[in-house]
């Protein structure tokens, strides 16, 4: 076997052993919709069939779309931008924050809601322990729905001081732990605390969850979680679109070829994508043979 | 060896590409594998809360304690324990509550010196406080168990668990103390009670009339006496449903007369008792005495109010509510004052007449959803209050846009959108109208009339043809109405593009045309014999080849022998090798065998390029070459 031939097969498995591996190969990471494990986000993609959006400008302004968002990664100004447009276009925004960069965004937007961004932690009524806090005290209309408890995972707590709806408040049990160390301390504040919350802006809602975690596969159907967030989408109509940003999420190099396979998999799909697929196929099988018919019919 | 190399680079590479899966180190935990804690300083610290709603008398606190629990995270053995201490808790609140009121009305009847009463209210104080007493008694066993269990008592007084197990110590002790206090009062008005030789007093009553409206005054008069002799300039208190409204002195001989207005309470009935208190020198000779009591049929006129709400509202509009005030048959007034609630802030506040509209101005920034409207009718004279409550949606117009665009457009040009943007409400105002095709796009702003027209330019794109989606949105100035988009189909055809396509396809059947052309060109290789070398010095003159005569046998046999040597040696006759140069490469691989085809070959180059012609000898010759060559292999 020529040298050449063994490069040429290498490359060959090699690149479709990456393919492979990009396409079946499932994510590790966090929120990811390739990830079928406890912290992936599988079961709430299929279930609402929502859109993984890798750029925000993939996302479609409308009155029956929702934005969903868990800024664990910095926004710049045009991203912020786009989201100002989008909920003034009359788009649902789903914040959905505890540590990251939700803060960012509600200033942008101008109101008056923030991520505490320490542990709102429940030691009394929580699920196994402090970290998972359940949540009873729900609004009216969200418990007219049956949405009676919901678990929350390593969440932050919410701070209002503008106008806006309480969705959602943790127990007087609860409290912010401000130094860490899992123990309520003298001078720490102590709840109820606001977990989400809803206000008009422009022509649009915006919708701050102070714990994107209720949304993995692990916790989606632990107590009421899954009918609280579907609660929460439907201020957008019956049936909207949902997208999921994950421009703002920290990915994996995995991740970033996935994101590349499904870009290429978009363009492939436009029908002109595919003639040019085609016709770059073709020339390269064709080349070989028209040279050596070339040299041949010389000969 | 390069097979093995193969397989490395092929598993360093997949190795490359798969992420590790390592543990996410996330925001969260996975709640399947996570660990359980309970926490004993939270458990006493709800126990604390508890007993601050039992001296808060805060039965619907300890209420949604008791609902809590079932989300609670405590020991399986604690589960009991702390739903019997909180029951313990509530049946403390409820005595508590009763006893607070029986020893306010038990010093009360006392400072009436109404003995009799009081002695049969304080004996059931007396059972009630025995009751309290074993509630909070179950209450602190309770608090000792749950104690045991975490072991509180032995841990670090300056932990957590400690000092809130202390807290709730503490709570506990102050409801003994409480309860203690209580008793402590409950003796000393038993002590307090009066002398058995106190002369009895009765009071009499008479009420007239004993049908009245609300605001009208009523007669009162009655005697008091005190065994059958009359009590003269003593004072005697008249009780509206259990409330002074009036202390009049009786008469020398012991009758009192008077009058009360009833107060615009609208309800049907009402009560009178006079009262005899002894005062002064009557406490020692004197018990208390209280009349039968009377009840008052209460008049006043019903207002039914109708109201008419719409449904639906809209941020930064009014809406008017109607509403109609019913008197039957009873006198209609001039004016009613009325208010309006919006989610328990009022909004606004008017007098109206019998039928009424009232406009309310809504801030453009009113949450969408469901609110309260609440109207009072506030009561005025004989005209009883009334009250109305709806709910009213907050929502905004959807917005209707009519496009007038062309069903097909060429690309590069543009095309024209005019369109009409309007919701329920009205035309769309100033509202922001934004049309794309693709990548291109513009924006505009509707008319007054909710007009608007926009040249939409377009450009080069991969675009061919086929159908488009004309992306037409408008967002509306007005907070009412809400944003709107519509998609009308469009044929878009790329006259560029499609005569680039027509290009490419020409060179495309040019360059088939061409391939197999060359093709067609391409001589079969076959094992014929080159034309002579230049070190042999003979002129490549091919023999004319007779079919059936010997140079044609000879060289069909060569053919064959040509074959087998191929075939044998794994090597090809080259189109620019000579069968001499095949011969000589081909005789490592032949071995012995290399002779035979050897000879044959010069046998065949001397009939191809010599001027004499083979001979049957020759022929002969060569099938014995071939059948030594084929026996050899066969070896």
């Amino acid at each position: 076997m020529r040298n050449t031939s063994l490069i040429a097969i290498v490359l060959a498995v090699v690149l479709c052993s990456s393919w492979l591996g990009i396409v079946f190969y499932p994510s590790p990471q966090d929120f990811m919709r390739s990830n079928p494990s406890w912290n992936g986000l599988k079961d709430f993609s299929h279930r609402t069939h929502a859109d993984m959006v890798t750029s925000l400008s993939k996302v479609e302004p409308g009155t029956e779309c929702v934005l969903l968002t868990i800024p664990y990664l910095q926004y710049n100004d045009n991203d912020l931008q786009k989201v100002t447009d989008f909920v003034q276009g009359g788009g649902t925004l789903l914040v959905m924050d505890d540590y990251g960069y939700g803060n960012q965004v509600l200033e942008a937007l101008g109101l008056g809601m923030r991520f505490d961004g320490k542990p709102m932690l429940d030691p009394y009524l929580c699920y196994r322990n402090e970290k998972l806090p359940i949540v009873t005290d729900l609004a009216p209309y969200i418990q007219d729905v049956g949405v009676k408890s919901l678990i929350l995972n390593h969440a932050t707590a919410l701070t209002i001081s503008g106008p806006g709806q309480i969705l959602a408040r943790s127990s007087n049990s609860a409290y912010i732990d401000q130094n860490e160390n899992l123990s309520w301390d003298a001078g720490e504040p102590q709840g109820p605390f606001v977990i989400a919350a809803k206000a008009a802006l422009g022509q649009g809602t915006v919708i701050a969850v102070a714990d994107p975690s209720i949304l993995i596969n692990s916790m989606d159907d632990r107590a009421d979680n899954e009918a609280f967030v579907d609660e929460l989408i439907s201020v957008a109509g019956e049936n909207p679109k949902i997208y999921v940003d994950t421009a703002h999420l920290p990915k994996e190099t995995l991740d970033h070829a996935k994101d590349f396979w499904e870009t290429a998999k978009e363009r492939m799909s436009n029908p002109y994508g595919l003639v040019l697929l085609v016709g770059g196929i073709l020339a390269l099988t064709v080349v070989p043979f028209w040279r050596k018919g070339a040299k041949v019919g010389r000969k | 060896m390069k097979i093995l190399i193969l397989v490395i680079i092929i598993a360093l590479a997949a190795l490359a590409i798969m992420p590790g899966y390592a543990a996410a180190l996330g925001p969260h935990e996975n709640p399947g594998n996570a660990s359980e804690v309970f926490d004993g300083a939270a458990l006493f610290r709800q126990y604390a809360w508890a007993l601050d709603y039992v001296s808060l008398r805060d039965l619907a606190g300890l209420k949604m304690l008791v609902d809590e629990t079932t989300f609670a995270n405590i020991p399986p053995d604690l589960a009991g324990t702390m739903q019997d201490f909180l029951s313990a808790n509530q049946d403390l609140v409820q005595l508590l509550s009763s006893l607070d009121i029986d020893v306010d009305t038990a010093t009360a009847l006392l400072s009436q010196f109404r003995q009799e009463d009081a002695e049969v209210l304080l004996k059931a104080i007396e059972d009630n406080l025995l009751k309290a007493n074993q509630s909070l008694g179950l209450a602190e066993s309770k608090l000792q168990e749950t104690s045991n269990w975490f072991q509180a008592e032995s841990a670090l007084a300056e932990s957590e668990l400690r000092k809130a197990f202390d807290e709730a110590v503490s709570k506990l002790a102050l409801q003994n103390i409480g309860l203690d206090s209580l008793a402590e009062s409950v003796r000393t008005l038993s002590k307090g009670e009066l002398p058995a030789e106190l002369h009895p007093t009765s009071v009499s009553l008479a009420v007239d009339p004993t049908v009245a409206f609300v605001g009208d005054r009523i007669g009162f008069q009655g005697r008091v006496t005190s065994d059958a002799e009359p009590l003269g300039g003593r004072e005697v208190t008249i009780l509206l449903d259990g409330a002074i409204a009036a202390n009049i002195e009786t008469d020398p001989d012991g009758t009192y007369r008077g009058n009360l207005e009833l107060p615009y309470r609208y309800v049907s009935e009402m009560s009178v008792e006079a009262l005899y208190r002894p005062q002064g020198d009557d406490i020692s000779i004197y018990g208390g005495s209280a009349s039968p009591s009377v009840a008052i049929t209460v008049l006043f006129y019903e207002t039914r109010l109708s109201l008419a709400t719409p449904k639906k509202a809209y941020p930064g509009r009014t809406f008017t509510l109607e509403g109609q005030l019913d008197y039957g048959s009873n006198p209609v007034p001039e004016a009613r004052q009325v208010q309006v609630y919006w989610d328990d802030g009022l909004k606004s506040e008017q007098a109206v007449t019998e039928s009424f509209a009232m406009e309310l101005p809504l801030p453009n920034d009113t949450t969408l959803g469901k609110h309260l409207v609440k109207v009072d009718v506030t009561p005025q004279q004989r005209y009883a209050p009334n009250s109305f409550t709806a709910e009213v949606e907050v929502t905004r117009a959807a917005v209707f846009i009519d496009i007038d665009a062309p069903g097909m457009v060429l690309l590069p040009f543009g095309l024209t959108v005019a369109g009409k943007v309007y919701s329920d409400l009205g035309w769309t105002d100033n509202a922001t109208v934004n049309v794309t095709l693709g990548d291109w796009e513009v924006t505009t702003r509707t008319a007054k009339d909710g007009s608007f027209k926009v040249r939409l330019n377009t450009g080069m794109s991969l675009t061919m043809f086929g159908s488009r989606k004309l992306e037409v949105s408008a967002v509306p100035n007005e907070p009412w109405n809400q944003a709107s988009q519509v998609s009308p189909g469009l044929k878009v055809i790329n006259l560029v593009n499609i005569f680039g396509l027509v290009l490419a396809i020409a060179v495309a059947l040019f360059a088939f045309y061409r391939v197999r052309r060359a093709f067609k060109r391409t001589p079969v290789v076959s094992p014929q014999p080159s034309p002579a070398t230049p070190e042999t010095g003979h002129t490549a003159v091919p023999q004319p080849e007779v079919p059936g005569g010997p140079m044609s046998m000879l060289l069909a046999v060569y053919r064959q022998v040509l074959k087998l040597v191929q075939n044998i040696t794994s090597m090809m006759l080259r189109p620019n090798q000579t069968l001499r140069e095949f011969t000589q490469d081909t005789a490592p691989r032949l071995g012995p065998l290399a002779g035979y085809f050897r000879e044959f070959t010069s046998m065949v180059e001397r009939v191809l390029y010599s001027k004499h012609p083979p001979k049957e000898e020759d022929v002969a010759r060569g099938q014995e070459l071939s059948k030594r060559l084929q026996e050899g292999t066969r070896k």
